[in-house]
C-alpha cells in the first residue's frame, strides 16, 4: 500500500532540489521532473480514491497512533471526497504544467518549485484529519499562491493583484487562528475527529464563535460575496497556468475545508439547527451576484474569475443543503466545474498568447484565425452553462432533485456565465455584432507570460485544453462516476465512521449505487444552455433589437455603481470581509441562541 | 469607496466580530483552569519516548512534526517567492523598469562608522555564529532549536554588514551556495521522513537511536531534524535580508545621478 505522505512529501522534496539546483538544471529537466512529480500524486490519489470506495484509512505521521481518546500526532484521513479533490488538484497542476512547458522563463527557476510547493499544500490540505495541520497547509497553500500571483513583476498590476489577495487572505487565517484557540481551550484537542467527540453536541457561544471564525476564513479563500473582492484582481494579473490552479481547485478547496470543519466538529453541535441554511443563503447571493458581475465583465480573466465566484456559490448552495444526494451531486459539479473552468482559462491563455491582450473590445474578431481555440471555447461556455452532455449537468441534477427551487439559482448563474463566455466566443471567434462596450478593468493590459508571443500556437498548448474540456464530457457518460461521488459524499456525512476511522484504523464504506442521469435534469439542462445562447446572441446582436428589449446589453454595460466596489483598494475589501464575518455571527447566534 | 466610508464600513464590522469573540471567550474556561490533557501528556512521555529534555521539541520536530515541515516548506516558499518578486529585471526581456535593475556595484555606499561600533561587531560575529550553532544544535536538551538558531546565524552576516566589511558580507550572501543550503536544508527534512518511510515505518517516525537523555547525540531524528531547519532558516533568512537590501540600495542608485 503506498504510503499517503507520499503525496506531500514527494512533491516538496522535489520542490526544495529544483530550488537548490535551480542555476544548475536546464529548464527541460525541470519541466519534466515538475510534471512527473504532478503525475505521480495524480496517481497516488486514484489509487487513494478507489481504495477509499471501499476502506476509509487514517495513517498516522510518526507512527503516533493516539492514546486512549488523545490524538498524540497528525493523521492523514483517506476519504472518498478528500482524495478525490487532491486527485483533481494533482491533475490540473499536471496539465497547467505541461501547458507552461518552457514558458515563464522570466522567473528565473522559482516557478516550478512554487508550483509543486502549492500541489503539496492542496494536497495535503485535501485529506488532512487535523486542525492545526489544516491551516498549515493553507498558509502554505496562500504563501505559494502569492508568489504566483505576482510572478508577471514587469507591470505594476501584478503586485497589487497579489497585495490584495495577500492582505485578504492573511486576515482569513488569522480569523481562523482565532477559531482554533477557541476550540483547542475548550476541548484541548487539534484532531477533528477529537474535537467533535469532545464538544459532545455543546452548542453554546463558545463554539459558535469559533464556527464563525473558522468558517469565515475558510469562505474568504472560497470567495464567498462579501469575501469575494479578491479573486477577479488576482486572476486579472497572475499567468494563465496559475489561474488554472486558482479557479479549478483552490476556491473548492475553500470551500472543502469548511465542510470539513462542519462535517467533523460542528455536525453534531448544530444537529436540528437551520445552521446549514447560512451556507444556502450566502451560496445562492454569491452564485446570482457573480453571475451578473461575470457579465458585465469584458476583461476575459476577470470575466472567467467571476464565473468563479458564481459557481463556487452553486457549491456553497449545494452544500448547505447537506443531504447525501446533494453532496453527492457537489462532488461531480467541483470536478466538472474544474475541468471546465480549466479549459475556459487554457483557451483564455492562447489568446493572449496570440494577440498580448485579454480586452474583449481589443480581441473583436480576431480570433477567426485561431481554428483550434474556438470550438474548445464555445463548449466550455456551453459546459458553463451546465447544457446537457457536461458533467456539471449531471451534479447539478442531483442537487435540485433534493432541493427543486434551487433549480432557479441554478438556471440564473448556469444562464448569465455561459451566456458572458459565449458572447465573448460570438464577438471574439465569430467577429457578430460589434465589439461591445468597452469599462475600465478591460482597458487594464496583459503582457503575456510567453517569451514567443504573437507566434504559432504551439501544439503542446491546445493538449491540456482539449484533456479538460474531453474530460467533462467524458466524465458525463460515465456511469462510475455518480457511484464515486456517492460512496464519497456518503462517508464524508458519516461522522461515527469518521471517528471510527480515526480511531480503529479503517472504516468499510458501503457500496453506493450508481445514478447517472436524473431525467428532469435533461430538461433543464437543454432550457439553460437554450437560455445561454439566446442571451449571448441577443447581447451580441443587440443593435438588431428594438431599444426597448436590450436587456442583456443593460446588464452588460449599466452595472457601474456596483463594479466601483471592486475597487482595488484591500482596505475596502477588509472593511467588507469584517462586515461579512459580523453578519454570518449575528445570523449564526439569531439561529441557535 | 470614501476613507471615511470605508472606516465607518470597518468600524461596524469590527464591533460586531469584536461582540462575536467577546462572547465566545466569556464561556472559556477560567483563567489559570488548564484543561488540556495534551500538554500533561507529554510532559510525562517525552522524556521516556524520546530521550529529550525539552519537550516543546519533542511536540514541534516528533508528535507534530508534520505541522513543522509544513511551516519550512512556508518559509521556503516565502524565500522563494521574495526573491521572484525582486528579482533583477534584467532576466525579463523588454521590461518598463529594466533600467532600474540590476546588482548594484557595491554596497559600501554609505558614510563610515565609528570605530567602537566596528570594533564591537566584529567580536561578536564570532560569538553569534557560535551561539547560532549551539542553539540549533541543543534544541532537544534545552529551549532553542532549529529555528531559533538559524535566525540567530543569519543575524551574523548582517554583523559584518553593520561592521562595514561589506564585501566579505556581500561575499557571503550573495554567493549560489547559500540558496543551495536554504533548498538542501528544507529537503533534508523530508528526507529525513522518507528514511522512515524506506525503512518500512510511517512518514517521519523516529528511526534513529534515541541514545542517552541529556545527550548531545540524543533523541533520534529531533536532533537531526533540528539541524537540517537550522541550516534552511539560516540560509533562508540570509537570502531574504540580502534581497531587500538589493532592492533597497539599487533604488538609491537611481534616486542620485
Amino acid at each position: 500500500m503506498p504510503s499517503p505522505a507520499l503525496l506531500v512529501s514527494v512533491p516538496l522534496i522535489v520542490a526544495a532540489l529544483l530550488g537548490a539546483l535551480r542555476r544548475l538544471i536546464p529548464r527541460w529537466i525541470a519541466d519534466l521532473l515538475a510534471v512527473l512529480t504532478a503525475g505521480g500524486n495524480l496517481g497516488l490519489s486514484c489509487w487513494w480514491l478507489a481504495h477509499a470506495l471501499e476502506r476509509t484509512e487514517v495513517y498516522w505521521f510518526g507512527g503516533w497512533f493516539p492514546r486512549g481518546r488523545m490524538a498524540l500526532g497528525i493523521g492523514f484521513t483517506m476519504d472518498g471526497y478528500g482524495c478525490g479533490l487532491a486527485a483533481l488538484a494533482a491533475l490540473l497542476t499536471t496539465l497547467a504544467l505541461i501547458y507552461s512547458w518552457k514558458h515563464m522563463e522570466g522567473a528565473g527557476g522559482h516557478y516550478h518549485p512554487l508550483m509543486l510547493v502549492f500541489l503539496a499544500a492542496m494536497s495535503g490540505f485535501a485529506v488532512s484529519g487535523d486542525l492545526f495541520n489544516i491551516f498549515v497547509f493553507f498558509e502554505l497553500m496562500s504563501t505559494a499562491a502569492f508568489a504566483l500571483c505576482g510572478l508577471k513583476t514587469r507591470e505594476p498590476a501584478p503586485l497589487a493583484g497579489a497585495f490584495n489577495f495577500a492582505v485578504t487572505n492573511s486576515v482569513a487565517a488569522f480569523l481562523m487562528l482565532t477559531g482554533i484557540a477557541l476550540l483547542y481551550s475548550a476541548t484541548g484537542a487539534l484532531n477533528l475527529a477529537q474535537i467533535g467527540l469532545a464538544l459532545a453536541g455543546r452548542h453554546d457561544r463558545l463554539v459558535l464563535a469559533a464556527f464563525v471564525f473558522l468558517t469565515t476564513g475558510f469562505l474568504v479563500k472560497a470567495a464567498e460575496v462579501p469575501f469575494h473582492f479578491w479573486l477577479p484582481d488576482a486572476h486579472a494579473v497572475s499567468p494563465t497556468s496559475v489561474c488554472v490552479l486558482f479557479s479549478g481547485i483552490m476556491v473548492q478547496l475553500g470551500l472543502f475545508g469548511a465542510m470539513r470543519i462542519y462535517a467533523t466538529v460542528f455536525q453534531g453541535c448544530f444537529a436540528g439547527t437551520k445552521i446549514p441554511w447560512l451556507f444556502v443563503v450566502t451560496g445562492a447571493v454569491t452564485a446570482v451576484w457573480g453571475a451578473m458581475m461575470c457579465f458585465a465583465e469584458h476583461h476575459l480573466k476577470r470575466l472567467l474569475a467571476f464565473s468563479t465566484i458564481s459557481h463556487t456559490g452553486l457549491m456553497t448552495l449545494a452544500f448547505g443543503l447537506w443531504t447525501k444526494a446533494a453532496l453527492a451531486g457537489l462532488f461531480v459539479y467541483v470536478v466538472a466545474h474544474g475541468l471546465v473552468k480549466a479549459g475556459l482559462f487554457l483557451c483564455a491563455g492562447i489568446l493572449l498568447h496570440r494577440f498580448e491582450t485579454m480586452s474583449e473590445p481589443a480581441l473583436f474578431g480576431r480570433g477567426r484565425a485561431l481554428r483550434g481555440t474556438a470550438p474548445l471555447w464555445f463548449l466550455g461556455g456551453l459546459g458553463l452553462a451546465a447544457a446537457p452532455g457536461f458533467a456539471l449537468a449531471v451534479g447539478e441534477s442531483h442537487v435540485t432533485d433534493v432541493a427543486p427551487w434551487a433549480e432557479g439559482i441554478f438556471f440564473i448563474a448556469g444562464a448569465l456565465t455561459g451566456a458572458a463566455v459565449l458572447r465573448v466566443g460570438f464577438r471574439v471567434f465569430a467577429g457578430l455584432g460589434d465589439a461591445g462596450p468597452v469599462d475600465r478593468a478591460a482597458r487594464v493590459d496583459e503582457k503575456p507570460e510567453t517569451t514567443d508571443a504573437g507566434w504559432r500556437v504551439n501544439p503542446v498548448q491546445y493538449v491540456p485544453a482539449v484533456v479538460c474540456i474531453g474530460g467533462c464530457i467524458a466524465l458525463a457518460f460515465w456511469k462510475g462516476m455518480t457511484q464515486v461521488a456517492g460512496s464519497a459524499a456518503a462517508s464524508f456525512m458519516n461522522f461515527r465512521g469518521y471517528a471510527h476511522m480515526v480511531y480503529a484504523g479503517a472504516t468499510v464504506i458501503p457500496a453506493a449505487e450508481a445514478h447517472g442521469w436524473l431525467a428532469h435534469g435533461w430538461l433543464a439542462a437543454g432550457l439553460r444552455a437554450l437560455a445561454a445562447v439566446a442571451i449571448s446572441l441577443w447581447a451580441v446582436l443587440h443593435l438588431r433589437v428594438p431599444r426597448m428589449l436590450r436587456w442583456p446589453s443593460h446588464l452588460e454595460g449599466s452595472m457601474k455603481p456596483v463594479r466601483e466596489l471592486q475597487s482595488g483598494h484591500p482596505g475596502d475589501y477588509v472593511a467588507w470581509l469584517t462586515v461579512g464575518c459580523a453578519v454570518l455571527g449575528a445570523a449564526a447566534f439569531w439561529l441557535v441562541l | 469607496m470614501k476613507r471615511s466610508h470605508r472606516l465607518w464600513l470597518f468600524a461596524v464590522g469590527a464591533l460586531g466580530m469584536g461582540f462575536v469573540y467577546c462572547a465566545g471567550a466569556r464561556n472559556l474556561p477560567p483563567w489559570g483552569q488548564y484543561r488540556g490533557p495534551y500538554g500533561d501528556a507529554i510532559a510525562q512521555l517525552a522524556v521516556y519516548e524520546r530521550h529529550t529534555t525539552d519537550t516543546v521539541n519533542a511536540v514541534t520536530y516528533d508528535y507534530r512534526g508534520f505541522d513543522t515541515l509544513g511551516e519550512e516548506f512556508i518559509l521556503f516558499s516565502a524565500v522563494t517567492g521574495v526573491m521572484l518578486l525582486l528579482r533583477p529585471e534584467k532576466q525579463d526581456s523588454g521590461g518598463k523598469r529594466d533600467e532600474k535593475g540590476g546588482n548594484p556595484a557595491s554596497f559600501r555606499d554609505r558614510a563610515a562608522l565609528s570605530e567602537t561600533v566596528q570594533m564591537f561587531t566584529t567580536a561578536i560575529f564570532g560569538f553569534a555564529v557560535i551561539f547560532g550553532i549551539y542553539m540549533a544544535t541543543h534544541g532537544q536538551l534545552t529551549p532553542g532549536g532549529g529555528f531559533q538558531g538559524g535566525v540567530i546565524l543569519a543575524a551574523a552576516p548582517m554583523l559584518l554588514y553593520i561592521a562595514e566589511n561589506t564585501e566579505a558580507f556581500q561575499r557571503i550572501v550573495s554567493h549560489p551556495l547559500v540558496e543551495f543550503l536554504e533548498g538542501a536544508g528544507a529537503a533534508g527534512y523530508a528526507l529525513i521522513g522518507m528514511a522512515a518511510l524506506a525503512m518500512g515505518a510511517a512518514f517521519l517516525t523516529n528511526v534513529i537511536p534515541l541514545g542517552t537523555t541529556g545527550d548531545v547525540f540524543s533523541s533520534g531524528t529531533i536532533a537531526a531534524i533540528s539541524a537540517c531547519v537550522g541550516v534552511e532558516v539560516a540560509a533562508g533568512f540570509t537570502l531574504i535580508i540580502f534581497e531587500y537590501l538589493r532592492e533597497i540600495l539599487s533604488q538609491k542608485k537611481n534616486e542620485e545621478p
